[in-house]
Parts: structure tokens; C-alpha cells; sequence
């Protein structure tokens, strides 16, 4: 993992400075609410419906075991003692106080963490694949690139003050689990025909009000020339982005009105203006990022035999968990496990502080001290020995995290919701946890398969509700909540926005109308197609018809 | 400091909900949210939430919400310290 150096700590403890006086002089009332706003965004303290929110950085997911205690330790010690993992890999608190906020900066500070640029007009944390750099299909490990954009990003001067919020995604293959497309920019990572590593660049995707799927804007930059690049667009995005209509204020709404061949020629220019060697990372500068991602002490083991391990355990749950949490991965006899943070009937996305240290230790003791949290919501570790992994799921389970439902129609997406946001139009976790119960029974699940179901609040889409298999978007209708379903959204490979199905239903017909889709889906099928195979088969209609009959 | 939300009582602001001042005419209630808007440095965002005729019920249920805590956790928020008092 990156380990700052002397000038990232001076960064920190300055930044922690400033903000502690700009919240005194706030408290004091020598800075009014709107003088205030725009830093405590820039320190990712929101404003809510019950209290303030502060959103704290996890850098592209990875974290330590002593980060996740601290992360525990703030939540009993400042907050309600739990906290929720969001869409971008970082941590929600929902009821610090102002006057506490320093004192939590500081703690975070002591294990090189902090909340900047989590909110506010400005880029914001580069997110990437829960098993990034561990995974067995990718071209390049995302991880010391993600680092080298975090820096490059942070503090940025130009960068500062942009029409709207930025936000950049990196996948290690093509098979993009990190939901590229649906980013401001998107990067995957590939080999050219000389096997020299670097990435495909694409620009403009995006949620919210009007979802876009990215476009490719060049076929490959090699990864050092990458800060120059991304600068290019940056500027051609400062200059050119609306800051006129908020709505329109995205990259993405620059690339749809400029067309992206337009765009693209914009960027090649400013890209040919720029001075690569004053931007660019120098080799030397590389070298020692990618040092800190250089692999663990592994030991040579073998692979072992998956349905013999099953029965160590004799627990159905286990042999599940094996089945659908635990992942293929770069070193022999190793594997990248899930845990699930999506109990059923649970809050998706929230740990308590009892469970935060427990994934901790679990981390010391099975993943060389390091966990990811992944854009789902869950937690992984990514480098467990196969042979140990009956023992790590016994724990698991024993404090609540043993769920088998990566995923699987359980593992939902989904955003805090009128519960908490101040942004919300529906509530969005009961909605979660009635369409979780609906399908708890496992062998159900396992016969479905793959199912992304993803659920936002309202149309800011933080919950990712247009690329979910099923999306459920939560409205208000007259004074009621009122839920609208989207089938058909995909986050992988070329991305695909959910098509609406029809007039939105009551939050207690969202279940019984998911499990309708579902079974019409089981009925239809054909062999081996998961439910996105068939609904691009057989088209929108088939599931439409099912979601409105009379019931 | 807390964040919390607050009801204009006709004096001053309380954090308890059934303290609020319900106002009937619309000259009343722009009076009240000018005064409110002035004085930003007490209290932040505040704005007018519709109830009932009769006065008795918050009409959107964001602010029922907002008088209550989050539904799927009965004990935080403002409904858990009325259950602890």
C-alpha cells in the first residue's frame, strides 16, 4: 500500500490546521454558512437530513487493518458506532458534530487518511476493482496508477474550482468491474501490440438525471504520459463546461453537445500544447509508487481442490460462500474472498464498529493486514491462502459477515435514501431489505445467478439504479413514494443504461413485481444465460408485461 | 452544532418538533422565513414545511423523517431521545 512521505503528511497536517480554524471561526460566526460551505465540501462534510455527513477518502479501496480500526474507533468514539461504505469506495459517518471534525481528521491523519475532495467541484476519489491488482484477468494492476492520479489530483490548483464534481474510474481488464463507462473519465487498462502497458481512455459517462455511457476518446496513452492526457481533457472540460445550469454542468453534457469527435480533436490540441515533461511522471517518480503495490511475502502453495474444501465445513453456507464470495486469483493457491456487507433484511453497505475491527484482525490474520472495499458495498480480502479460507469464513459468519450472496439478487446496491440524505425523494434501504427477504432463500438465488439489483433515492442516481440488471428508482408522487423500475442497465463491458419499464409502483409492490421478473426470466431462459443474457434476448416487453399484471 | 433540525417556536428554535409555530396565511409565513433567512448565523437552510389543515401533520414525509430519524434505525435520531426522556 502507498505510505506517505514527508510532504503528504505536511499536506495532511496543514490541511487539518486550516480546516480546524475555518470551523472555529464558523462556530464563532466569523464565517457565515456561505463562506463555509464550499470548504467544508472540500473536507467532505455535507449538511443532512438528521446532522452533518463526512465522507472519508478510502483511496481506490484499498485499506489497512489499522485504517479500519481507526475507522472503528471513530465511529464509537464520534459517531453512532457504525458507518456506511459507499458506490466510490469510501466511508460515510451520518452524525458527526462540527466541533468534532477536526479531532476526527486528526485521528484520520495519524493513519494517512482523510476526507478531501470526497465532495465539492473538484476530481474526486479515483475508484477501481475491489480485487485490483490481484485479479487473474487483468493487463495491468490499477492500483499504482490510481495512486499516481490521486496525487496529481490533490490540491490540484487548476483543478479547484470546476463547473462540477469529476470523477475517474480504472478497470485492470476489459471486463471492468469498476464501471468505467459510467464515469466522467473512464480508464482501462490494456497492452499495446509491443505488450507495453497503458490505458484506453474514454470520457463523458455518467448517471444521474441523464445517464450516458462513456466514449472512447483514444484506443491507448502509455500510463506515463497519462497525468499530461488527463490534463488535457481537464482543461478542455475547465474551459468548455457549462457553469451556467448545474444540470448541464458534467463532462458528460460537454461531450454529448460538442459530439465526441469534437471533443476528442479539443483534447488532441491541448494535449499537443502541453509540456509532457513538466506533467508527466518521471520514471524515477513511477518507480517508487509502483514500490508500495509490489506484491506480499506469498508462499508457494498449490491450488487446491475448491469441492474438497467444501466439506471442511459442514455447512451448506460454506460450500455457497466458496461458490459465489470467493474469487479467481493471480497466485496459485490463493483466492480474493467477499465479505458481504448486505445481511438479508440488513442495511446494504453499513458495518458496526464490533465489525470493523473484527474484518481488521481477520485482515492480520488471513490477507497480509489489507482489505478492499468494493463500489458494492462490500468488503474484500484479497489475498487469502485457499486452505485457510474455512477458517475465515467461520469468523465471518460469526459476526454477521458470512453472507454467500456476491452478486446475487441479495447483494444490492443501494443509497442511503430519504432515511438520510437531504437530496432523497424516496426512502431507498426498505426497499433494499423487503426485496432482500423476498429472495433470502438461497438456493434460489444460486438458481438465478448473477443479478445486480441497485436501488437509488432519487435521480442523482447515487445507488447506480441505471446500470442495475433491475433498477429501482425512488421518486415522490403527490406527497407519496413512488418507486420506478429500469431493466436492463449493465456496468461492465460496453455499459448499458436500464430502460424504463412503465408508471411507477408503491414500495410494497416492488418485491412481488421483482419476483415476477424473475420468474419470468427462469421460465424463458435458455441454457446458461444469466438474467442480462436473456432480457437482451428477449427484450423489455417479456418482463413489462409481467411487472403490471393484475395481481 | 449537531446538525440536527430545528422548529421555529414564534420565539426561538427547538429541537423538538411539536414546539413548531403553525402559520395560516402566507404574509405570516414569508415574515417568518425573511426573519429566518437574516439571521443565518443562528440556524442554516431554514424553510417553510407544509402541514395538515388542521395543523397537526407534516404533509411530505421528508420532514416527518427529519422530526423522527432514519425509519430503519428507530434508535438514533430525534425519535430515540424522545424514547429516552
Amino acid at each position: 500500500m502507498y505510505q506517505y512521505d514527508a510532504h503528504d503528511r505536511e499536506m495532511i497536517r496543514e490541511r487539518t490546521a486550516q480546516f480546524r480554524d475555518q470551523v472555529e471561526r464558523r462556530i464563532s460566526g466569523a464565517l457565515t454558512e456561505e463562506e463555509f460551505k464550499p470548504l467544508r465540501l472540500m473536507n467532505g462534510l455535507y449538511l443532512q437530513l438528521h446532522a452533518y455527513m463526512l465522507r472519508v477518502a478510502i483511496p481506490y479501496g484499498v485499506l489497512s487493518a489499522n485504517q479500519m480500526r481507526t475507522l472503528a474507533d471513530i465511529a464509537e468514539k464520534y459517531d453512532r458506532g457504525y458507518g456506511h461504505f459507499t458506490t466510490r469506495q469510501n466511508i460515510q459517518y451520518n452524525w458527526p458534530k462540527l466541533g468534532d471534525v477536526p479531532a476526527i481528521l486528526d485521528d484520520l491523519g495519524a493513519v494517512e487518511m482523510h476526507a478531501i475532495q470526497t465532495s465539492g467541484n473538484c476530481i474526486r476519489n479515483v475508484t477501481t476493482d475491489v480485487f485490483a491488482g490481484v485479479a487473474a484477468d487483468e493487463a495491468g494492476d490499477p492500483r499504482p496508477v490510481a495512486e499516481a492520479i490521486r496525487q496529481w489530483s490533490t490540491f490540484h490548483p487548476e483543478f479547484t474550482f470546476l463547473p462540477r464534481k469529476f470523477k475517474i474510474a480504472i478497470a485492470g481488464s476489459r471486463a471492468d468491474r469498476a464501471a468505467t463507462k459510467l464515469h466522467d473519465i473512464g480508464l482501462i487498462m490494456v497492452r499495446d501490440a509491443n505488450g507495453v502497458v497503458g490505458c484506453e481512455v474514454s470520457a463523458g459517462g455518467g448517471q444521474g438525471r441523464t445517464p450516458m455511457i462513456g466514449k472512447v476518446i483514444r484506443d491507448f496513452i502509455a500510463l506515463a504520459d497519462l497525468p499530461p492526457y488527463l490534463e488535457a481533457i481537464m482543461r478542455v472540460y475547465n474551459l468548455y463546461g457549462r457553469r451556467d445550469n448545474k444540470y448541464k454542468a458534467r463532462i458528460k453534457i460537454l461531450v454529448h453537445e460538442l459530439g465526441v469527435d469534437a471533443f476528442k480533436e479539443a483534447v488532441e490540441a491541448e494535449y499537443a500544447r502541453i509540456d509532457n515533461a513538466s506533467v508527466a511522471i518521471a520514471d524515477a517518480e513511477w518507480t517508487r509508487i509502483a514500490s508500495f503495490f509490489s506484491p506480499p511475502a506469498y508462499e508457494d502453495l498449490a491450488d487446491e481442490d475448491l469441492g474438497a474444501l467444501a466439506t471442511q465445513v459442514d455447512d451448506g453456507r460454506f460450500a455457497r460462500w466458496l461458490t459465489h464470495n470467493v474469487e479467481a486469483h493471480q497466485r496459485p493457491g490463493y483466492a480474493a474472498a467477499v465479505a458481504s456487507l448486505k445481511p438479508i433484511g440488513g442495511v446494504p453497505g453499513d458495518a458496526t464498529d464490533e465489525q470493523m475491527r473484527i474484518l481488521a484482525d481477520l485482515a492480520d490474520e488471513f490477507s497480509f493486514g489489507e482489505l478492499r472495499v468494493s463500489h458494492a458495498q462490500n468488503i474484500g480480502f484479497p489475498n487469502v491462502p485457499q486452505h485457510r479460507l474455512p477458517a475465515l469464513w467461520a469468523r465471518l459468519e460469526a459476526a454477521g459477515l458470512g453472507e454467500a450472496n456476491h452478486g446475487l439478487a441479495t447483494d444490492i446496491i443501494c443509497c442511503p435514501g430519504l432515511d438520510y440524505c437531504a437530496l432523497a425523494t424516496a426512502r431507498s434501504i426498505p426497499v433494499a431489505q423487503a426485496i432482500s427477504n423476498k429472495f433470502s432463500d438461497p438456493a434460489r438465488q444460486a438458481t438465478i445467478g448473477p443479478l445486480p439489483i441497485k436501488i437509488s433515492g432519487c435521480i442523482n442516481a447515487c445507488g447506480h439504479h441505471h446500470v442495475g440488471a433491475i433498477g429501482v428508482l425512488g421518486l415522490e408522487k403527490n406527497g407519496v413514494e413512488n418507486y420506478q423500475i429500469t431493466l436492463g442497465g449493465q456496468a461492465d463491458g460496453a455499459g448499458a443504461v436500464g430502460q424504463v419499464v412503465g408508471a411507477g409502483l408503491a414500495a410494497a409492490e416492488v418485491p412481488e413485481a421483482i419476483d415476477r421478473v424473475v420468474d419470468r426470466y427462469l421460465d424463458v431462459r435458455e441454457d446458461g444465460e444469466t438474467f442480462i443474457d436473456t432480457y437482451r434476448r428477449v427484450g423489455r416487453d417479456a418482463f413489462k408485461e409481467v411487472i403490471y399484471a393484475a395481481a | 452544532m449537531s446538525g440536527e433540525a430545528v422548529f421555529w417556536t414564534g420565539a426561538d428554535w427547538s429541537p423538538e418538533a411539536s414546539d413548531a409555530l403553525v402559520l395560516a396565511d402566507a404574509e405570516t409565513q414569508q415574515t417568518a422565513l425573511d426573519a429566518a433567512l437574516a439571521r443565518e448565523d443562528v440556524v442554516v437552510g431554514p424553510y417553510l414545511a407544509a402541514v395538515s389543515e388542521d395543523g397537526g401533520a407534516l404533509v411530505r414525509l421528508r420532514e416527518t423523517i427529519r422530526t423522527l430519524g432514519p425509519t430503519i434505525r428507530t434508535d438514533l435520531g430525534k425519535q430515540a431521545e424522545a424514547q429516552a426522556a
